[in-house]
């Protein structure tokens, strides 16, 4: 960590990038910190990936376990946000391999959406189990790129590095993601508008 | 709301254009598009009622994803999360196995390593496997035969073949 920090003494710091400095260093309130900074927006994502509420919370601290094992790894300046999604999206694929994955996930989302507490609205239940069911559709390439570009509002460079691709195929895979989604929904909206 | 899968246009060129602009109309007011890419897009909405459509249905489909949250959910504190982390990770340390092995043969394809290198070496050692043909080498030597000693049997008056040892015994 130190080297990496040494080499890229001369680009400024983020506040992830200090407090990564700090968890390399063995600081736990500096983990602490980054996990409180973090932990809605990558649950999010990791709930939009897998469909599963409490396979993302269980994935989310996985994440912050991987992260901070990687501490050493880590390079000030190369972009904590795209790191640490690409860190929780692999172990989101791993989990779906795993399970075999959308159709078992896409039967406990619509389990799950009995338990929500808050008043019931039929009409926006139903908006929101068709949108989650088109979305859990999507190859995973292409809901991972538009859920951190819709969801999570990535630049289209930060999801080409949180995916491993380039930004071409980024921009590439959340336009696919989106035209699909439309002819998905683009039905049952007409329907809705008679 | 209007169909928006078959083209209404019929020449070629500005459907082309169509296709060259689609992926950039639901950025655009996004700020991911360059200023000249963004007004590309406004002036060919202006004069293309199709894509006009389409940018419709993509705003349509990103105030469904938005309208589409996550749950509710109670997520652990970062310093209950923190303490357990470093807790397991100093719990892992301790393991004796951990603690004295390199940190390359922990890992899962270290292991994998050291077992394709032993049966290699294995392989190597073992003499049933040797080659069983092989390249002819240099002729064999043949040991020289022991020089024999003729001597004449006085009592006898014959001739006798004795080996160098038995002629020395004699000699002693």
């Amino acid at each position: 960590m130190l080297d990496a920090m040494t080499e890229t003494a001369a680009l400024p710091a983020s506040p992830d990038d200090e407090a990564m400095r700090r968890v390399a260093a063995g600081d736990s309130a500096a983990l602490a910190l980054l996990f409180d900074r973090h932990k809605a927006r990558l649950f999010g994502f990791l709930y939009h990936l897998i469909g599963d509420r409490a396979a993302a919370e269980d994935l989310l601290s996985e994440t912050f376990l991987r992260l901070y094992q990687a501490r050493r790894r880590y390079r000030a300046g190369s972009g904590f946000t795209p790191w640490l999604f690409a860190i929780a999206r692999n172990l989101a694929l791993a989990e779906l391999r795993h399970r075999g994955a959308v159709n078992r996930a896409h039967e406990r989302l619509i389990r799950e959406t009995d338990c929500f507490e808050e008043a019931w609205e039929p009409e926006r239940d139903a908006e929101r189990e068709r949108v989650r069911t088109a979305l859990l559709a999507l190859p995973e390439e292409q809901r991972a790129a538009v859920v951190l570009k819709e969801y999570q509002g990535l630049s289209y460079r930060e999801v080409a590095q949180a995916l491993g691709c380039t930004e071409e195929a980024a921009r590439a895979r959340t336009y696919r993601a989106r035209t699909a989604l439309r002819e998905a929904l683009r039905d049952w909206w007409e329907e809705s508008e008679g | 709301m209007k169909k928006y899968g078959i083209h209404p246009k019929t020449t070629s060129e500005t459907a082309a254009e169509c296709r060259r602009l689609a992926p950039w109309i639901p950025d655009l007011g996004s700020g991911d598009l360059e200023p000249e890419q963004a007004a590309a897009v406004r002036t060919h909405l202006e004069g293309c009622a199709h894509c006009r459509g389409e940018a419709e249905a993509m705003l349509r489909v990103r105030s469904l994803l938005q309208a589409e949250r996550c749950p509710e959910v109670r997520l652990p504190s970062g310093a209950a999360l923190a303490g357990r982390i470093l807790e397991r990770e100093a719990a892992r340390s301790r393991e004796p196995w951990v603690r004295w092995s390199w940190p390359w043969v922990r890992s899962g394809p270290g292991w994998a390593t050291v077992a394709v290198a032993s049966f290699a070496v294995a392989l190597l050692v073992r003499p049933g496997l040797e080659p069983q043909i092989s390249a002819p080498g240099p002729a064999p030597v043949a040991e020289p035969l022991p020089a024999l000693v003729v001597i004449d049997d006085e009592r006898t008056g014959r001739r006798v073949l004795l080996a160098p040892a038995d002629a020395g015994g004699q000699d002693g």
